[in-house]
């Protein structure tokens, strides 16, 4: 926007009177319908860089090309979707798994395991933000300034090859824009019933001749969610957060982005209705990357990230973590032929947890996690239209020793509009604390009733415990026919083993183990439409179907159920995208999830689990006067006054359907 | 001759269904494909209008400006359409094609496209010092394309290497500089 010449008068429209701008909307609104008729080399270059030319859903080209199941929300659809948080915005996924425990908390996966959450790789700018701990993401506080996210990228699937450990159903990446992309500022504010208050400010400027910088500043207010029978459930949130980016020419082969995020909230667990017992969660990360055009085929390039963050949840467990992370990574064309990739890593991750007479401990209290690693990729071209890919990772970590991922893939334009692609993959994920050291104190005067005595801590966690170990077998197709349609087809099957099992130990304690194993199939399909300009549809289905089963020597007899249970047979969502005209853009998304069977163990209650079949609808209309202003409504899940999408029925909070309105103002 | 009326509506229906298939399917690209081409060609237009070549580029005041596409492109028509019948300073505009980038070092402007900075560059290499405007639309600055396009909110813009077009002694008009971002590599 930055670019954008001067509001043109010379345009205007006869008889409009002397509102300049507002002629100039109109004119601009006009030109660019009648552009495609009329001879663009009489428009002012200004004018030329103010028609819009490409459609929402319109991918980049190498994506059409990419031998996985990959699928990038766009910024422009971030925008539009009007998702309030990374984690809504997941949802825009094909085939992700997205359910909402309660107004904060998230239960994220694809290709199943969604009770664990264990099994993605999540990154932002390349930093992973996935914890040590539990191998989870605290989705409730992921967040970032989301005007300024250039897309999300997700692979379904194991990108273990490239992106390690964890990276075993699925890779998240989410890349935010340069801050040379957009000199200027704009601020957004927005009310309403459920997300009840937000606000948002961005500005970026030039320093000198050396580079970019952009800050950020956010706060908002979420709406608790409701339990079961309608009454509140307490489990509202606030939180601020502010960040900068900035990029940096330091030659004119060489670039540098130091980036950072801090950020503050306070929420609460459904059902607690005590501000004693607010959830603190509080972080700061720091991120630079440097990168070195040493030839037109060799790039280097080096990241270092810090990041620490504090999570305190009064009675019940505390944690404090500082993990750093270095990379380097070399990208070579060796001829034609080969595209080598190689890099190597290291991690070091440090926590200090609390113990008694908190009741999730960890035992020992403070641990310090290292991994070292090693990868290499060639992408070879073994014609113009077959490029074969392997590689390999290769971890060292201090929980579970050596891990070998390797991958290989192979992709092949049948027709310039056909696309096929097979790959073969070996993934892992490594334990974590929760895996090894965790440990349950049982606080007096009671402890907890039938389960231990009181002052007692039963150890869950197995020194012993491995990785839980895939391997990946996935076929995928494509097809484009024009700009008009695309499909986009993927189907895998996954073989898992020693998968974590939770196998008593006859004397009323519980321990950690390796002895599940199963497969899980299915697929995903979506479809692109763009019938006309201004119009576009994406439409997707996805099927899951997990076996889980026990070893014979196992006494697990929920967990198997739960992951079965835990994650949707079916799920189908529809996207439309429609901009009549430049001032105005409707948005809507109907998804589908069908009934989860299961999503935690009953216990001796027998409590019901299951969550049923949901169908729920968001919408987004947004009017913008002039370029520097928009005005926006939005409804969300507003099918149902209020819909339950994860856990026990009488603990988890229902969604409830909301209404917001805002404005976002644009100086450029 | 009720189920021939409707073996014979539903006849009709699968043909109307058949024909909004195909012209689902078979159905030309959308105008907006079109567009971003249309706009690429009036940007390439302004360039021409815009830059100043050494003298020596020329062969006399009414030698064609010659804009060139490095092969395979998408352009098909466009170039040749928004160029019929236009001038600048009296010089009339040429399309030329060509699958080698050394057949067009005579060429004022040079369009390529590729997904592979390697092509692209070692394309560059073939144009250095014939003083030509190079233009590409990679995902990055290139050390030898002069002028990159890229896609910003949906916009084309456009970004300047001013070191290759110091290198290429091409002189740009400040209208052109202001409204594109200038980088040096």
């Amino acid at each position: 926007m930055n670019k954008s010449g001067p509001l043109n008068c010379r345009l205007g429209i006869p008889g409009l009177g002397t509102s300049c701008a507002l002629a100039a909307v109109l004119a601009f609104a006009a030109s660019a319908v009648m552009a495609a008729e009329s001879d663009l080399t009489e428009l002012s270059l200004s004018d030329l860089l103010e028609i819009k030319v490409v459609s929402v859903s319109k991918r980049a080209e190498p994506l059409a090309r990419a031998a996985a199941a990959i699928h990038v929300i766009t910024g422009e659809e971030l925008r539009r979707s009007g998702s309030r948080s990374i984690a809504e915005a997941l949802r825009l996924v094909p085939g992700m798994n997205v359910a909402r425990r309660n107004s904060n908390e998230y239960a994220i996966s694809a290709r199943g395991f969604q009770n664990t959450g264990d099994k993605l790789q999540v990154l932002i700018d390349g930093r992973s933000v996935y914890t040590p701990l539990t191998s989870t993401v605290f989705w409730d506080v992921l967040d970032t300034d989301l005007d300024s996210i250039d897309r999300i990228e997700v692979i379904r699937g194991p990108g273990a090859t490239v992106w390690g450990a964890n990276a075993v159903n699925g890779v998240i990446n989410v890349i935010t824009r340069s801050s040379a992309d957009a000199v200027g500022a704009s601020w957004e504010s927005a009310v309403g019933s459920e997300e009840r208050a937000a606000g948002s400010l961005r500005a970026s400027s030039t320093v000198r001749d050396l580079g970019h910088v952009r800050f950020y500043a956010k706060a908002r207010e979420r709406d608790p969610s409701a339990m079961a029978d309608g009454s509140e459930s307490f489990d509202g949130q606030r939180m601020v957060q502010g960040g900068l980016r900035s990029d940096w020419d330091l030659a004119p082969d060489q670039a540098l982005t130091v980036s950072g995020d801090l950020y503050s909230a306070r929420s609460r667990s459904a059902g607690q209705q005590s501000a004693q017992v607010d959830t603190a969660a509080s972080g700061a990360n720091l991120n630079s990357r440097w990168a070195w055009d040493l030839s037109a085929s060799s790039r280097l390039s080096a990241t270092l990230s810090f990041d620490h963050y504090r999570r305190d949840i009064p009675e019940l467990f505390r944690e404090e973590r500082d993990t750093y992370d270095l990379g380097i990574q070399h990208e070579l064309g060796l001829g034609e032929l080969h595209e080598l990739t190689y890099g190597i890593g290291y991690r070091y991750s440090h926590d200090t947890t609390g113990g008694p007479p908190l009741a999730v401990i960890f035992s020992p209290p403070s641990r310090s996690l290292k991994t070292l690693s090693v990868f290499v990729q060639d992408q070879i071209r073994l014609s113009d239209n077959l490029i074969w890919t392997l590689g390999s990772k290769f971890e060292h970590n201090d929980v579970s020793g050596e891990e070998l991922q390797p991958g290989t893939r192979i992709g092949w334009a049948l027709a310039p509009d056909w696309f096929t692609w097979a790959a073969v993959s070996r993934a892992v994920r490594t334990p974590n604390r929760l895996d090894h050291d965790f440990a349950i104190y049982c606080p007096p005067p009671d402890g907890f009733p039938g389960f231990c005595e009181p002052d007692t801590t039963l150890a869950v966690g197995n020194r012993g415990f491995d990785s839980e170990k895939l391997t990946a077998y996935e076929w995928g197709l494509r097809h484009t026919q024009g700009l008009r349609w695309s499909a986009d087809l993927a189907l895998f099957y996954n073989d898992y083993r020693d998968l974590r099992s939770v196998e008593s130990n006859g004397s009323g304690g519980f321990s950690l183990e390796n002895q599940l194993k199963g497969r899980g199939r299915g697929g995903e399909i979506t479809l692109a439409w763009h019938p006309l300009e201004g119009l576009d549809a994406l439409l997707s289905y996805s099927f899951l179907d997990l076996d889980i089963r026990r070893q014979s020597t196992s006494t697990d007899r929920q967990s198997a159920a739960t992951l079965e249970g835990g994650s949707p047979r079916h799920q189908a969502g529809l996207r439309l995208y429609y901009q009549p005209r430049e001032q105005w853009s409707a948005d809507a998304f109907l998804r589908y999830v069908s009934r989860l069977r299961q999503t935690a163990d009953p216990g001796a209650n027998n409590v019901d689990t299951s969550v049923p079949a949901y169908a729920e609808l968001n919408l987004r209309l947004a009017w913008r006067p002039n370029i520097q202003l928009e005005w926006f409504l939005r409804g969300e899940n507003l099918l149902d006054d209020q819909h339950p999408e994860y856990g026990p029925a009488d603990t988890r909070g229902e969604l409830e359907r909301g209404v917001q309105v805002g404005v976002i103002w644009t100086w450029l | 001759v009720a189920v021939k009326a409707r073996h014979r509506r539903l006849a009709t229906g699968a043909r109307l269904l058949a024909g909004l298939l195909l012209w689902l399917l078979a159905g030309p690209a959308p105008a907006e494909s079109a567009l971003e081409l249309k706009v690429k060609a009036a940007f390439l237009f302004n360039f021409a209008r815009y830059t100043t070549w050494p003298a020596e580029k020329f062969n006399g005041p009414a030698d064609p400006i010659r804009i060139c596409v490095l092969e395979p492109d998408a352009f098909g028509e466009v170039l040749e359409a928004t160029f019929k019948g236009k001038t600048i300073e009296s010089r009339p505009l040429l399309v030329f094609r060509a699958t080698s980038a050394t057949a067009l070092r005579g060429c004022h402007i040079v369009y390529a496209t590729s997904s592979r900075a390697a092509q692209l560059e070692s394309a560059f290499v073939e144009l250095a010092g014939a003083s030509t405007l190079t233009v590409h639309d990679f995902e990055r600055t290139l050390s030898g394309g002069v002028v990159r396009f890229f896609i910003e909110n949906s916009k084309v813009r456009f970004e300047i290497n001013a070191l290759a077009a110091e290198r290429e002694k091409l002189v740009l008009n400040p209208k052109l500089l202001g409204l594109a971002i200038t980088v040096r590599k």
